[in-house]
């Protein structure tokens, strides 16, 4: 059963449209991730879905119940939607403990209910009566994420949540609260224009572009079959090189490689790990390193080939080559083929 | 280390500031020495009379009435500016700031001239709040321009309803904003000698002058103003437990995006009739009442001699007072920004606070100093000087801080890096920075001299007319359709400051 249901969701600005018709079911206990550029429109569906802005057309369903319909719309406060924006946005006046227990009736702010919303994520008891800018971003974040689970919502809203996080923190901040998440049992809407935080964090990724989804899959079938070239580059390195198509074999400038595509010309996409740099020598296509990007434990190499195109294939740093060096290149697996450019 | 270039400790300039602040604490330094050398027994016998106590409750209850009224219809007006999708909200902001340019006197001039009915409790709170509600108005609506809505949002998606939100989530963030600008007509309110005068209410700062028409210098003045300096005292202090020590901006840099305007729909009439209404009030009355006397007075005559005459004397003292407290203003500043310590923190403090002082205070301890002390002074234009660089420093002191805090001592470091001597950098990197601020404190201490009444009242040389004290002869004894002129050019000369108040807090324009 879907959490929430969103159907031909519409929504513009004056002149602008920022949503084109949208559909889009969060399953009950998942955590789904809107992916996409900034100004795509991904954080006006989320606040359509919390209900700080009406959708022009469409309808949202929260739980079962038509929360907007376009023309009438179910108040935010009504909604049980937990809401974590930017960086937490914890109340500033009010110390941890009234932060968390905000959103509950007077009678339920017990001190055991804190107690489990504090262990459920993953705070110490001692901060109880600490001040927001007493914290950490990453215990803020948590803070805001127990917030908004205390009400038990059906889902729970996350806006660019660790945005405002250094990058050391994101990570592991983004582990902690999908953690935090899924011990509660709770559903989750994530928006972030980062893909790597979508495709780590999510069960579901829906890529969004100027206003509407492009693809909605599993983070591996995302990354493995998108839809088109654009949504390749934006999940993760890829590498497009022509070829032409026979029998299942491509035959490009790198050589035959193995695709599954009706035969005629197409573009292959090759991601970085399915390239490997060999010796130069017969039977392998032979470029020349440009450029090395050293990353600690993995190197990223662009290479020119023959034809002056380049591609991006990922090395140990065991073995770096040097910019200048003559390379051979090693395709591994099958590359995914779309049609040719017209 | 970034202030290798400044030298540290003791100097000159530390001298200077000690000496500034010395002079600004004249007035405080000398009712404490009065009231202490007057004995208890002294004392209780000037204070301890059912006049002081009927003065006591008419100021208090004066106070309580304005400060509720005006943060009640600032706050209001402030939401309906910024939160709300009225239309035209920059004319409404610019329209709701205006009444700052109506000096409360003249404000009061107007009412008073067209109905009696205004001499009451009631029509003192009405007059005094009409003129200070901007007080309030212009910090809340400074501090929601750039509150983020997102707190707000969580405590909808929370359960709370927008009214309820808005209370727990973005109140008490906008509290220091709120608190202040209380604070401010509290202090205003005490100070108030013109308006209150006029309208017959009888408070502290209005007996004061009382005492001074009747005794001069005497002991019950002093110890009236004793009175008068603990409440401000008092006054400063709730402000500052209201406050409190938590921290009630914003955790994080945040998104800043700021809340989705209500929609007014049906409300919009309604709502529209209270702004108007407000505007009438505020801003019609005193102009239509200006307007209807500027009529009929010149009717019978229109003295330009004397006009021309008070005219060129407001403008050269405004100029000379303008200087005197710049030139106080800039060696605090720059003690404050560049030789951050305990002295400095401690001499700053001490500069604003002797500015809570009412004006009459001030100049009643300079009157008595000067006669006991220096009696050639009395009555001399150093002295009137004085006065108002005590009264006015810290507008001088906010502008020139704050742009002497965009040319940081690295810029110096910079300069000299690249070769040029600390009197080179002084003059092409520091002075060409700190310059629009020293403009703008110049022009804000010229404009609030020029339409300054109850220290002019007191000090001025004997025959030295001002715009301000020319008014009040005229509309004190009555003639006013004499006093409109002069009121005409005080509120000409106020519109430039509120302009700028008026830009510093401007709403944000709604998107389409």
């Amino acid at each position: 059963m879907s959490a929430v249901k969103i159907s031909a969701v519409s929504k513009s600005y004056g002149a602008t449209d920022v949503l084109r018709a949208v559909d889009l079911d969060v399953p009950e206990g998942s955590i789904t991730s809107v992916l996409g550029p900034s100004g795509c429109g991904k954080t006006t569906l989320l606040r359509i879905i919390a209900g700080f802005v009406r959708a022009d057309a469409g309808t949202v369903t929260i739980d079962g119940k038509v929360v907007d319909d376009g023309s009438v719309a179910v108040k935010p406060e009504r909604r049980g939607v937990g809401y974590v924006p930017q960086e937490g946005a914890l109340f500033p006046h009010l110390d941890v403990r009234a932060n968390i227990l905000f959103g509950l009736p007077r009678s339920a702010r017990t001190s055991a209910r804190l107690a489990e919303l504090m262990d459920l994520a993953e705070l110490p008891s001692a901060l109880a009566r600490r001040q927001p800018f007493q914290l950490s971003g990453g215990q803020q974040q948590r803070v805001a994420i127990a917030r908004a689970l205390a009400p038990r919502p059906t889902v729970v809203l996350l806006d660019e949540p660790f945005s405002g996080l250094d990058a050391g923190l994101r990570v592991s901040a983004g582990r902690a609260v999908t953690r935090v998440l899924r011990h509660a049992g709770a559903t989750a809407l994530l928006v972030t224009h980062d893909q790597g935080e979508a495709l780590s964090l999510a069960d579901q990724v829906a890529v969004m572009r100027a206003g509407r989804f492009v693809q909605v899959d599993e983070p591996a079938r995302l990354y493995g079959s998108p839809v088109d070239i654009e949504t390749a580059e934006f999940v993760g390195g890829a590498s497009v090189v022509p070829g032409v198509v026979r029998a299942g074999v491509a035959d490009t400038v790198l050589g035959t490689i193995g695709v599954n595509a009706a035969d005629g010309p197409a573009r292959l996409l090759l991601r970085p790990e399915q390239l490997t740099i060999v010796e130069p020598g017969a039977g392998s296509a032979v470029g020349e390193v440009e450029e090395v990007s050293f990353y600690g434990a993995q190197v990223v190499v662009r290479i020119s080939l023959a034809d002056r195109s380049a591609v991006v294939a990922r090395c140990s740093s065991t073995s770096t080559p040097r910019p200048g060096d003559r390379v051979g290149l090693a395709v591994d697996g099958v590359a995914v083929a779309f049609p040719a450019s017209t | 280390m970034i202030r290798t270039l400044t030298r540290r400790g003791a100097s000159p300039l530390t001298l200077v500031g000690l000496v500034v602040v010395l002079l600004t604490l004249i007035p405080l330094g000398y009712i404490a020495y009065a009231l202490v050398t007057m004995g208890p027994a002294d004392l209780a016998a000037l204070l301890w009379r059912p006049r002081v106590g009927e003065l006591l409750r008419n100021t208090l209850s004066l106070m309580v009435g304005t400060v509720a009224v005006t943060t009640v219809v600032g706050v209001a007006c402030a939401f309906l500016v910024n939160r709300t999708d009225l239309r035209l909200r920059g004319w409404w902001h610019a329209l709701l700031s205006a009444p700052l340019a109506v000096p409360a006197f003249v404000n009061s001039y107007g009412w008073v001239s067209l109905t009696s009915s205004v001499q009451s409790y009631a029509g003192a709170v009405l007059v005094v709040s009409l003129s200070y509600y901007p007080l309030v108005y212009l910090p809340v609506t400074a501090a929601m321009t750039t509150l983020e809505a997102a707190p707000e949002e969580v405590a909808r998606s929370l359960g709370r309803s927008r009214t309820r939100a808005f209370f727990s989530a973005a109140l008490p963030r906008l509290l220091p904003a709120v608190l202040g600008g209380a604070l401010l007509v509290g202090l205003h309110v005490l100070a108030e000698f013109g308006a209150l005068q006029l309208l017959n209410y009888q408070t502290f700062t209005t007996a004061i002058y009382g005492q001074y028409q009747s005794s001069f210098a005497g002991d019950a003045g002093t110890a009236l103003s004793g009175v008068l300096v603990v409440l401000c005292v008092l006054l400063l202090t709730v402000e500052l437990i209201g406050r409190g020590g938590r921290r009630v901006d914003r955790v994080g840099r945040g998104t800043g995006r700021t809340a989705e305007p209500l929609v007014l729909g049906s409300r919009a009439v309604p709502v529209l009739g209270l702004l108007v209404g407000l505007v009438v009030l505020a801003l019609g009355v005193p102009l239509y009442s200006l307007g209807h006397w500027l009529v009929v007075g010149s009717s019978t005559e229109f003295p330009v001699d004397e006009l021309t005459r008070a005219l060129g004397s407001t403008v050269g003292l405004a100029l000379g007072g303008a200087t005197l407290t710049m030139l106080m203003a800039m060696p605090l500043a720059w003690l404050v920004v560049r030789r951050r310590g305990p002295v400095s923190t401690v001499l700053e403090r001490l500069a604003y606070t002797a500015n809570s002082l009412p004006g009459i205070v001030v100049a009643l301890a300079l009157v008595t100093v000067s006669i006991r002390y220096a009696p050639s002074a009395y009555q001399t234009v150093p002295v009137l000087l004085l006065a108002y660089a005590i009264l006015f420093l810290p507008r001088a002191l906010v502008s020139v801080r704050g742009s002497l805090e965009q040319a940081p001592a690295l810029l110096d470091d910079v300069a000299r890096s690249l070769g040029l001597t600390a009197w080179r950098t002084f003059l092409r990197v520091t002075v060409r920075l700190v310059a629009p601020g020293v403009g703008a404190g110049l022009a804000l201490v010229f404009l609030a001299v020029s339409t300054e009444l109850t220290a002019t009242l007191l000090l001025s040389p004997i025959g030295t007319t001002t715009l301000a004290t020319e008014f009040w002869s005229n509309s004190s004894s009555v003639e006013y359709g004499a006093a409109a002129p002069y009121a005409l050019l005080l509120v000409l000369a106020a519109v430039p400051a509120t302009v700028m108040l008026s830009r510093q807090a401007r709403p944000e324009e709604v998107r389409p």
